[in-house]
């Protein structure tokens, strides 16, 4: 059997619908690997052999009955740990939770079983998706999330296994979340493509909440087309979620179909790291042969990321007020995690209500600026992975990074794709981030998918893998 | 305990770059006077945050050192003057908050 660690979706499908190779002997090689491989990088919390198995099995004799289901069908995958998934603990990554059974799957759970990948492992993640202000890469009960191009540097977070897997081959696809960077962490810092889906693009039922408004469910795989093929399974309207959104989506196929206007906020490329700057200046030579540029883009200057910092505050700690109440909260890993909830206990109903007025004037801005360009491009992170021992704010102290969009398109709910883009300091990934207005991801997984055709940095594997 | 995390760094990348620009206001929105956020104030905890400290600890004060609460007060202090940058922005009456609430009709009737 080809080695079939970093196929991409469409590679191992094509695989499985030609016989080559049965979903159940895929499911073995990802088991196999997340069980060997998972532990060197604190990627995994629980392994699903028996029920991956079965699964599997299911499919297979689906397809010897004629029956695929999609794209997906027989593919395994992983989730993070925050995801309901019936039958199997649903950890939220903390040590308070850490035999938490929760009823049934979570929606985007379901659509994929519905879609016929098969659920191989319940991956590890930041406590609480880091929404106690973590300030280290130890704020997990499974440990450090290790990048696997370098076991001695970060795999980012909160979305630190499904960052760390998808990069390590463990599994080919996983689904993470964001509320306000945890896709854009690991996948920069692994060298995976992530994509943060508008926010209400996919259902978050059964996912654990951070902050209502603004948590978002979106997958980490090899290739911009990949994140389509997925997201086009999991996204659409759920009665189970009244913020889950009836759009269209059709998941972009490959090749050139038109040219793209692409901006550039200035000031973006400011403070960061040589490699990092050499890097995305090479993109964008790449992204300007296919469409116009526009230099000198400017965020509306409104009051972006205090907003979204009040917002997660305030509702991170009505979601979790039982750990307050119950004292658990001290369980937690990260000693500035037992503590860094409190302030948010206290926020003043005004305060938190301006915070949600601001950011409707902030939407509308944002989507003004955003409707000039199909995308807004910039480096993903001013850094490469930061070292697992470093404090984050001692880390790379010159290079905190120029203009910078990520709170706003958080605050604001809009759409990000982040691409690996090359090599930087000490091998490291480097990564490229494209930024849409709402219900944009054909658009920018098209760039993307564009971007890798022309490119190949999603084909380069961590050292030794 | 230290006030910064992955959280606030994200937020730093962005305002170390906006103090310098000034924006295009678009035509329809209305941007005042904010002009916050490239040097965050890190000051000691005024009378609010000094309150707001005593009411976590008449909460939760049998589990909280001094050394907790004042590192406590602290990021209270930091929220407060996010929330100072927020009232910067002019609202009118008629700036609603951007919430969903979709009135329930589910229940069949008896």
């Amino acid at each position: 059997m080809t080695d079939p660690s970093f196929l991409s979706i469409s590679e191992l499908g094509a695989l499985l619908r030609s016989g080559r190779v049965s979903a159940t002997e895929l499911t073995r090689h990802f088991l196999e690997r997340l069980e060997l491989l998972g532990p060197r990088y604190n990627a995994v919390v629980t392994v699903l052999r028996q029920s991956a198995l079965a699964e599997a099995g299911q499919r297979d004799r689906e397809m010897h009955g004629g029956k695929i289901r999609g794209p997906l069908h027989g593919i395994p995958y992983g989730v993070k740990d925050l995801l309901a998934t019936q039958g199997a603990p649903t950890t939220w990554g903390a040590q308070p939770y850490r035999n938490q059974m929760l009823q049934g799957d979570a929606t985007v759970v379901h659509r994929l079983r519905q879609a016929g990948a098969v659920l191989c492992a319940k991956l590890s993640m930041v406590e609480l998706a880091g929404g106690m202000g973590y300030n280290q890469a130890f704020a997990s009960f499974t440990g450090p999330g290790k990048s696997p191009w370098n076991t001695a540097r970060w795999s980012g977070g909160s979305s630190s296994g499904p960052g760390s897997a998808v990069g390590a081959g463990l599994v080919p696809f996983a689904i993470g979340s964001e509320t306000w960077g945890s896709i854009q962490f690991p996948a920069a810092f692994c060298g995976v493509t992530g994509l943060r889906p508008t926010y209400g693009r996919v259902s978050r039922h059964g996912a654990m909440a951070l902050s209502w408004t603004m948590d978002k469910l979106g997958p980490l795989a090899h290739t911009a087309h990949d994140c389509g093929l997925i997201l086009a399974a999991i996204a659409g309207p759920d009665p189970q979620d009244p913020t889950a959104i009836a759009a269209r989506f059709v998941a972009p196929g490959k090749g050139r179909s038109r040219t793209y206007r692409l901006g550039i906020l200035r000031g973006t490329r400011d403070k960061t790291q040589p490699e990092v700057l050499r890097n995305f200046e090479a993109s964008i030579e790449i992204l300007r042969e296919e469409g116009d540029l526009i230099e000198d883009l400017e965020l509306p200057e409104l009051p972006f990321d205090p907003a979204a910092s009040l917002i997660i505050d305030a509702e991170a700690a009505s979601a979790f007020e039982p750990l307050f109440e119950s004292g658990r909260i001290t369980e937690l890993t990260a000693p500035e995690d037992r503590l860094g909830g409190y302030p948010g206990q206290v926020i003043l109903a005004k305060d938190y209500l301006r915070a949600l007025r601001v950011r409707r004037l902030g939407a509308e801005a944002l989507d003004r600026l955003l409707s000039r360009v199909d995308a807004i491009a910039a480096p993903s992170l001013p850094t490469v992975a930061w070292p697992l021992d470093s404090a984050f704010d001692k880390v790379y102290p010159n290079h905190p990074g120029g203009a910078s969009i990520g709170g706003a398109a958080n605050l604001c709910g809009v759409p990000g794709l982040f691409l690996m883009n090359g090599v930087g300091e000490a091998g490291l990934p480097t990564s490229l981030q494209l930024t849409g207005r709402a219900l944009s991801e054909e658009t920018l997984l098209a760039i993307g998918i564009r971007y890798q055709e022309r490119t190949g940095f999603h084909r380069l594997r961590p050292p030794g893998l | 305990m230290s006030d910064i995390s992955r959280r606030a760094f994200a937020e730093s990348l962005a305002a170390a770059a906006l103090a310098p620009l000034i924006g295009s206001p678009p035509e329809s929105i209305r941007l005042p006077l904010w002009t916050g956020g490239a040097e965050a104030v890190r000051a000691d905890p005024g009378a609010l945050a000094k309150s707001l400290t005593e009411v976590i600890r008449a909460q939760y004060g049998s589990r909280l050192s001094s050394e907790d609460l004042a590192g406590i007060a602290r990021q209270i202090q930091s929220g407060l003057e996010r929330v100072d940058q927020l009232k910067k922005v002019e609202l009118t009456n008629g700036d609603e908050p951007d919430f969903l609430l979709m009135a329930p009709r589910r229940t069949p009737r008896p």
